[in-house]
């Protein structure tokens, strides 16, 4: 099974505040990208930019336990990101914030409209994992093997599974028939 | 959405890559070792006010070394700290330490660093280790933590 699909965020984010190591490791493998390019977007100094990651992480460290919403855990890193990167970019004297009315384009603004899309992919993608693992065990496994790239023949796959080569269409059919019952894709 | 659309919207989701623009490996051990923190046992301050989150005027650009400024709490006690071009300058608000009290600059290995706070309750640091860094409170055998900042 991809290991991605093995543990819904709410669960890393309970295991992680509970010191579980190997869970805190899952989470910053799943959102340092976010976490890295919100930082990134008020044009701050490499170092910079590796300082308010390093905060981030540390704030999450010592706030993990007050967070309401296991499941909200993007959009928190996300905009402690930003909060501290606005922080240090005045002190560089570096914001320039634009006017509303203004037709000028921030090149900040716009990767922060990138990192926002980021959450929200983020955000649908922990929804349809939490979905998957919703799915009976014999649909996650056979949609596993069926997601690799290459997938595996069907012969690999009747081997793997002990299923017989002709069930395994009606059974991936059926399998996602029931993923779109529990989630809008 | 047929079998194969929907297959395809999985294989999207659920392989995307969660890191799209790569963290340099040392930021992403930095962002490990920050576990670290999670279970120490001490208290955080209560921030109480930020500079940060007062608004800028649209089309202003920030002074060069603009600082910034928080306040916390502990207890009773409120520290207030500037961070800025020069380094980090602090105060105990009430003015004089209380007898027992020190403060200490923390580092995220977990160096402490003593702080100086003289008879007005200020203290002040020049050479600022690089990364965040955070101030701890000890005060009988209590010992809490601001939030880490940038400095």
């Amino acid at each position: 099974m991809h290991d991605v699909c093995d543990i819904t965020t709410e669960d890393v984010v309970v295991a992680a505040r509970n010191g579980d190591q190997g869970a805190w490791r899952e989470l910053v493998r799943r959102h340092a990208g976010l976490v890295w390019t919100v930082a990134r977007s008020s044009r701050l100094s490499r170092q910079d930019v590796e300082d308010v990651s390093q905060a981030t992480w540390l704030l999450l460290a010592v706030h993990i336990h007050e967070l309401k919403d296991p499941g909200a855990i993007r959009g928190w890193l996300a905009t402690t990101a930003r909060r501290e990167s606005i922080r240090l970019a005045r002190r560089r004297g570096l914001e320039t914030l634009v006017d509303p009315q203004s037709a000028a384009v921030d090149q900040a603004d716009a990767t922060a409209v990138d990192a926002e899309a980021l959450v929200l992919q983020g955000e649908r993608q922990d929804r349809v994992r939490s979905a998957f693992l919703q799915l009976p065990d014999h649909c996650r496994r056979l949609l596993s093997l069926l997601l690799e790239d290459p997938p595996p023949s069907y012969e690999k796959i009747s081997a793997t599974l002990g299923i017989a080569r002709g069930s395994i269409g009606p059974t991936r059919a059926r399998c996602l028939d029931r993923l779109r019952k529990v989630i809008d894709l | 959405m047929d079998d194969d659309e929907t297959m395809r919207v999985l294989r999207s989701l659920l392989d995307l890559s969660p890191v799209p623009t790569g963290p340099p490996g040392r930021a992403i051990e930095q962002a490990v070792s920050a576990a670290r923190w999670v279970r120490v046992d001490e208290e955080l301050g209560e921030l109480l006010a930020d500079s940060a989150d007062e608004p800028a005027l649209a089309g202003v650009r920030g002074a060069t070394g603009e600082a910034t400024m928080m306040t916390y709490r502990f207890d009773d006690l409120t520290v207030v700290c500037e961070v800025g071009s020069e380094g980090l300058w602090g105060q105990i608000e009430s003015g004089a330490a209380p007898p027992g009290l020190r403060l200490e600059l923390v580092t995220p290995d977990g160096t402490a660093t003593p702080l100086e706070v003289d008879a007005h309750g200020r203290f002040m640091v020049t050479q600022m280790p690089p990364g965040p860094v955070c101030v701890r409170c000890i005060r009988d055998e209590r010992r809490a933590i601001t939030p880490w900042f940038v400095a």
